[in-house]
């Protein structure tokens, strides 16, 4: 039997991405970002003038009191009546909770234990299989935020039929400018396949939405969200969206460590992640990554985009 | 004037003295004109008119000495050597074996292998239980990936990759072994990635897909020994797919050629129960729908029938 190993480590792969709340919309990590003419950009809560849907009453939050199917429901009715932040929300809760588990650090720990003992094969970064100890602090740090997101959501009764509207739903929140869509949409814009095969007929689709996604994490950075800096560097050190470049994965990482988005990720798992990086990379490429690193995270900050 | 005209009448009667005989001859250029399938319509190939079309003369065979279970490494030089001078067999040889040396088909196997031999330990309480046999097919199936993987290490690393593109070249010259080869190779390499990997490589397999319909299409129209069931087989992923009810009933179609075909070939208890096959995959069309995918199918199959 052919064990299907980088999916068996999809929550973990998931979790490159999801780290330090990736999928959690914190205005507070935003960078004080600004436009190319000085005038300060507004939080994409603001939800300038990217939105094409009409104006969505604010969207309460999760709670275990009002989900799962309350909320749902609620949300379901809102995002058909084309609430742009009922369906990001939606859409982020089909793909991302459907198989939410709470788990403690040491019940995460025992898991990637187990996993790797099974054989299945860790998470690669830049080609090469993450340790043990990188895979376990990147699951620990995503699953506080995902215990953000997802609790009070029966996993249970979210299928896969769910998980397949997500990338509709995404993208038409994105769409309206949603930037915390537009970063989901950029992990799961193909939640909605099964096999690769649909994948190759459907190729010009493929094609679309990849391309869709890459602009999306621009247009999520120049709206200042230090979580795009995070998603592009994982694209570059792990695919899909972009050529596997290590050092611009190096580059980007860097960046994103310097946001305050970051700053509670433990430096064990931020040292790791970036020394993993430069395993594929001599002294000169390091030494320029990172300076590559410093001038990204500039130009985040003025509101450019990254050359 | 009036020679004018005269000579002109007769340079027309010359034009359509040399034309007619070619219209009523010649075989299309486009061996997609003749199926009624082109690159972006990609229908199953539709019967030829009366009888399969004549291939091009295929290349001599290659000394046995470079055919398989020959050890890749020590033959690689000659073959190499012999491909580039343009011998389409050595092309056509080497970029079968080189398929099963990507970086990605090296990692399946393995992981393939490290499966295995996960099972088998799992397995060892229940060893003296399982049969001889059994074990013995285990055994010979991990010697054959383990001698797999020996003979692509023993291959520089750059010309791993080159497999596909040296059938190619073999299918370009119109090589109708190298065609079917290169259809079903573009395939294997297709499901063997995982969703990332397919995604990340899309526009190369969009590209090689293009080519592979080609091919598959001339195939039929010649009714090459396989053509049918490499049909049916790679269908899902190389049909046009736009119009969903003409999609599965092109993949019905296909399907039912191909049985039509197993069942003057293959004993009947040696073959999977067409029925059942034909249900599953036409479990959506109507009855209608699945008479005209039948009739089709048979239209095909008899189309090839003797050859």
């Amino acid at each position: 039997m052919t064990r299907r190993s980088r999916y068996g480590w999809g929550v973990a792969v998931v979790a490159v991405c999801v780290a330090a709340g990736l999928l959690i919309h914190q205005e507070s990590s935003r960078a004080p970002a600004a436009r190319a003419d000085g005038t300060p950009t507004p939080p994409s809560s603001a939800r300038s003038p990217v939105a094409t849907l009409p104006p969505a009453p604010p969207v309460p939050p999760t709670s275990p009191a009002n989900a799962p199917t309350g909320h749902r429901a609620d949300l379901e009715q809102r995002a058909a009546a084309g609430d742009a932040d009922a369906a990001a929300e939606l859409g982020g809760l089909f793909v991302l909770c459907r198989h939410y588990q709470a788990r403690s650090a040491e019940e995460l720990e025992d898991d990637v234990i187990s996993g790797m003992a099974d054989g299945e094969e860790p998470p690669r970064i830049a080609g090469t299989p993450a340790s043990p100890e990188l895979v376990t602090l990147i699951v620990q740090q995503s699953q506080s935020e995902l215990d953000r997101r997802c609790s009070g959501i029966d996993a249970g009764k979210l299928r896969w039929e769910d998980a397949a509207r997500a990338p509709a739903l995404l993208e038409r929140a994105a769409d309206a400018g949603r930037v915390q869509a537009m970063l989901d949409y950029a992990r799961y814009a193909f939640a909605d396949y099964g096999d690769t095969e649909q994948l190759l007929a459907d190729a010009d689709e493929v094609i679309r939405r990849k391309e869709k996604a890459r602009a999306f994490l621009r247009q999520a950075l120049r709206r200042g969200e230090a979580q795009a800096l995070l998603l592009l560097g994982d694209a570059y050190a792990s695919g899909p969206l972009e050529k596997i470049d290590p050092a611009r994965a190096y580059a980007y990482m860097s960046a994103f460590f310097e946001s305050p988005a970051a700053q509670d990720w433990p430096p064990r798992l931020r040292e790791g992640y970036l020394q993993a990086l430069a395993q594929r990379l001599d002294t000169t490429q390091i030494a320029r990554a990172r300076a590559d690193g410093e001038q990204i995270y500039r130009d985040f900050q003025a509101g450019a985009l990254p050359q | 004037m009036k020679r004018l005209i005269v000579v002109l009448a007769a340079v027309a009667l010359l034009l359509a003295w040399w034309l007619w005989p070619a219209v009523r001859t010649t075989r299309p250029a486009d061996p997609l004109a003749a199926t009624g399938a082109t690159a972006v319509d990609a229908r199953p190939a539709a019967p030829p008119a009366s009888r399969a079309r004549a291939a091009p003369k295929d290349p001599a065979p290659l000394p046995p000495h470079l055919l398989a279970p020959s050890w890749l490494p020590d033959v690689l030089d000659e073959l190499l050597k012999r491909a580039e001078s343009g011998d389409v067999a050595a092309m056509q040889v080497l970029g079968v074996r080189l398929s099963g040396c990507e970086d990605d088909a090296l990692h399946h196997l393995r992981q393939q292998l490290r499966d295995d031999e996960v099972d088998v330990f799992g397995m060892r309480a229940q060893a003296a239980a399982s049969s001889a046999g059994a074990k013995g097919n285990l055994q010979r199936g991990q010697d054959r990936m383990r001698q797999m993987i020996a003979e692509c290490e023993g291959v520089p690393e750059l010309l791993r990759s080159s497999g596909l593109d040296w059938l190619a070249k073999a299918a370009a010259t119109g090589y109708s072994q190298a065609q079917l080869n290169y259809v079903r190779t573009v395939l294997a390499a297709f499901r063997r990635l995982d969703q990332d990997e397919a995604v990340a490589r899309i526009e190369e397999f969009r590209e090689r897909r293009i080519l592979a319909r080609r091919y598959l299409a001339d195939a039929v129209a010649r009714c090459l020994p396989g053509a049918l069931r490499l049909q049916a087989d790679g269908g899902k992923a190389l049909f046009d797919n736009r119009d969903r009810h003409a999609y599965r009933l092109n993949q019905a179609a296909a399907l039912y050629a191909a049985q039509r075909e197993e069942e003057t070939q293959v004993p009947a208890g040696m073959r999977d129960d067409p029925q059942n096959l034909f249900n599953y995959l036409t479990r959506d069309l109507d009855e209608p729908a699945r008479a005209e995918a039948r009739r089709r199918g048979e239209a095909q199959f008899q189309a090839c029938a003797g050859h």
